[in-house]
């Protein structure tokens, strides 16, 4: 086992600052250490339960920001049904569970070595667990310059986007129109832009009426959920919603503020563009992506990376072909977090993880009291080496129904205090 | 195969059932563990629901966690996540999943309501869930659940949503007195 008595952090311009205080590894030299870089849905969970399963570990958490902010429930600020500090959590709890969180950016690692360098310093690992995220492509669209990613907010990563989307859209004037862009391809949270179309309808028609909705899908049908959000905008947004498919978006012009596809151009006086993604930028820096491909390929059974070893990736930035057939969801990503954790634990200890155990469970409202859901149950399966849905487990609710919209909130709770508490 | 009892050891005592070792060969909740970690997302960490109408499962009664995840997975229980997810779970992984939360520690619930027992309203309550209502055999704890949860388990009763002889007696009771109810056993500890 490496010495591991204190972590080099402000080795670069600082001198040596321990960050974590000289105390901190003083009785662990030979204490393994886990750092998992990424404080979301998959990081925070993963080093949550490493320290669950083994309070013996040291875990490092590596994160850029304060606050994790999450995306669930976002699109509930965005329309007023809850505030940014309901949704704005710090890591305190985790402190207190004896996790070291730092704030730094990780801009790269020496695998061979064994650790990860920051803008800060760097930090040793035994094992290390990165959850990336997402981040766009905006290159695929002519004129998406820096003015562009002003005027027309994503608000597809919780933060100062969701705050300055919610700030356009209750200074809109009655009778105007919101145009939303839905993503191409392998994208975060499938059904999220559609339970945000139906909670921007849902707005509109209360407050701001006479006011339209342009929905831009590139699919030719809703991707998610699609028979449940079809039957709630039948049923509430038939003169709100206008929803238009096959619609691939080819140019923005942030001047004028319009965004056209190949065939038409649309101005709207406020347009929320979410674009096509890609695995989160950290995993590029790492070398977690094989050359022109957009995700991080894995072990279906650990989730280890298959371009670098001792380094496990979980998350939306994961490649589906590789960890499994779930979408990018918090659910999935915690549920990785757990699976990581206890493949880490089991192989730092020279023993083979456990069979991985995967699960999804996703609300989404469709007006400001009810909700429609979607479960998945994933399951490895030997004779193909693959990671495969359980299709009983895996359909979406009945109809929608206020109770749900009670147990998505249930869910929040419950969900953001297993990743932080 | 020594190798992945080590690990489940590990598992084991991180849900907290480590302080007594009687338990340590019970492949069952081991096997549990590996399968319900995902469960907490939406019901708690070890099964201490923090939420209001999603029901705390972590020290609850094994029999009737396991009779639960069977009628939900038969369709006998009003449809919520539950009846899609248990379906993604064998006959023998439910039963794991039962005795894995019913050996985690019970935590009351934190939005208990203030209630009066009303003798009238709960005597019949106690020959099954006990005179404390901590559950028994395969009838469920219900002090110190989410008072939320106990009202709308009692409303599916009444509605007729969902069944189990006994609590057929509830049919013809108001909705006041099943919130009454709901909140009195929510109190107790």
């Amino acid at each position: 086992m490496k010495r591991r008595d204190f972590i080099k952090y402000g080795a670069v311009g600082f001198g040596v600052v321990s960050v974590c205080g000289p105390n901190v590894f003083a009785s662990g030299h030979n204490r393994r250490r886990v750092v998992v870089v990424g404080g979301g849905f998959g990081g925070a969970t993963a080093a949550r339960y490493i320290k669950l399963i083994d309070p013996g570990t040291d875990v490092v958490l590596i994160e850029k920001n304060d606050q994790f902010i999450s995306c669930p429930i976002s699109n509930w600020v965005m329309v007023g049904m809850k505030a940014m500090e309901d949704i704005s959590f710090g890591y305190q709890g985790l402190k207190n569970r004896g996790i070291k969180v730092i704030k730094d950016e990780v801009i790269g690692i020496d695998a061979k070595a064994g650790y990860v360098q920051g803008k800060k310093g760097k930090v040793e690992y035994d094992r290390l667990i990165v959850s990336p995220g997402i981040d766009f492509r905006y290159d695929l669209i002519e004129g998406f310059d820096a003015e562009a990613k002003k005027v027309f907010p994503h608000a597809y990563k919780a933060g100062p986007q969701t705050v300055q989307l919610q700030q356009q859209l209750q200074s809109m004037k009655a009778g105007g129109t919101v145009l939303l862009t839905v993503p191409d391809g392998a994208y975060r949270c499938p059904p999220g832009p559609y339970e945000r179309a139906s909670l921007i309808a849902d707005f509109l028609q209360k407050k701001k009426k006479g006011s339209k909705l342009i929905i831009l899908d590139p699919h030719q049908k809703i991707a998610s959920k699609g028979k449940l959000f079809k039957s709630a905008w039948d049923a509430y947004y038939g003169d709100v919603i206008d929803y238009r498919t096959e619609e691939i978006i080819a140019a923005v012009d942030s001047k004028r503020k319009t965004i056209s596809t190949y065939e038409k151009e649309y101005s709207a006086d406020v347009i929320n563009f979410i674009p096509d993604q890609r695995a989160g930028k950290l995993a590029f820096d790492l070398g977690l992506i094989p050359d022109k491909k957009l995700w991080a390929p894995v072990n279906p059974l650990n989730l280890e990376s298959t371009l670098v070893s001792g380094v496990h990736v979980i998350g939306d930035a994961t490649d589906a072909f590789m960890s499994g057939p779930m979408p990018k969801s918090g659910f999935v990503a915690s549920s990785m977090g757990k699976v990581a954790a206890a493949a880490v634990i089991a192989e730092l200890s020279g023993k083979t993880a456990p069979l991985p155990s995967f699960a999804n469970t996703c609300y989404s409202m469709v007006n400001d009291s009810e909700a429609i859901f979607v479960t998945g149950v994933y399951k490895y399966d030997s004779a193909s080496a693959k990671t495969v849905k359980i299709k009983e487990g895996s359909k979406t609710s009945p109809g929608r129904s206020e109770y749900y919209g009670k147990c998505a909130r249930d869910w929040a709770t419950s969900i953001w205090s297993d990743m932080l508490s | 195969m020594l190798t992945r009892m080590f690990f489940y050891l590990l598992l084991f005592v991180s849900f907290g059932i480590g302080t007594s070792l009687t338990y340590a060969n019970n492949d069952s909740i081991l096997e549990g563990a590996r399968l319900g970690k995902t469960c907490a997302g939406c019901h708690g960490t070890s099964g201490a629901s923090p939420g209001r109408i999603i029901p705390i499962i972590g020290g609850q009664v094994e029999k009737y966690l396991s009779v639960c995840l069977t009628d939900f997975s038969a369709d006998k229980r009003p449809g919520d996540v539950m009846r899609n997810l248990s379906k993604g779970y064998t006959a023998v992984e439910q039963k794991q999943l039962a005795a894995l939360f019913a050996s985690q520690p019970w935590g009351n619930t934190p939005h208990a309501s203030v209630a009066h027992e009303d003798a009238g309203l709960v005597k019949s309550c106690k020959g099954c869930h006990g005179s404390e209502g901590r559950g028994r055999g395969s009838f469920p704890r219900v002090a110190g659940q989410h008072p939320d949860y106990l009202y709308q388990s009692l409303l599916e009763y009444k509605q007729g949503r969902r069944s189990s002889g006994m609590m057929k007696l509830v049919q013809k009771m108001d909705d006041s007195s099943l919130k009454q109810m709901a909140d009195y056993y929510s109190s107790l500890k």
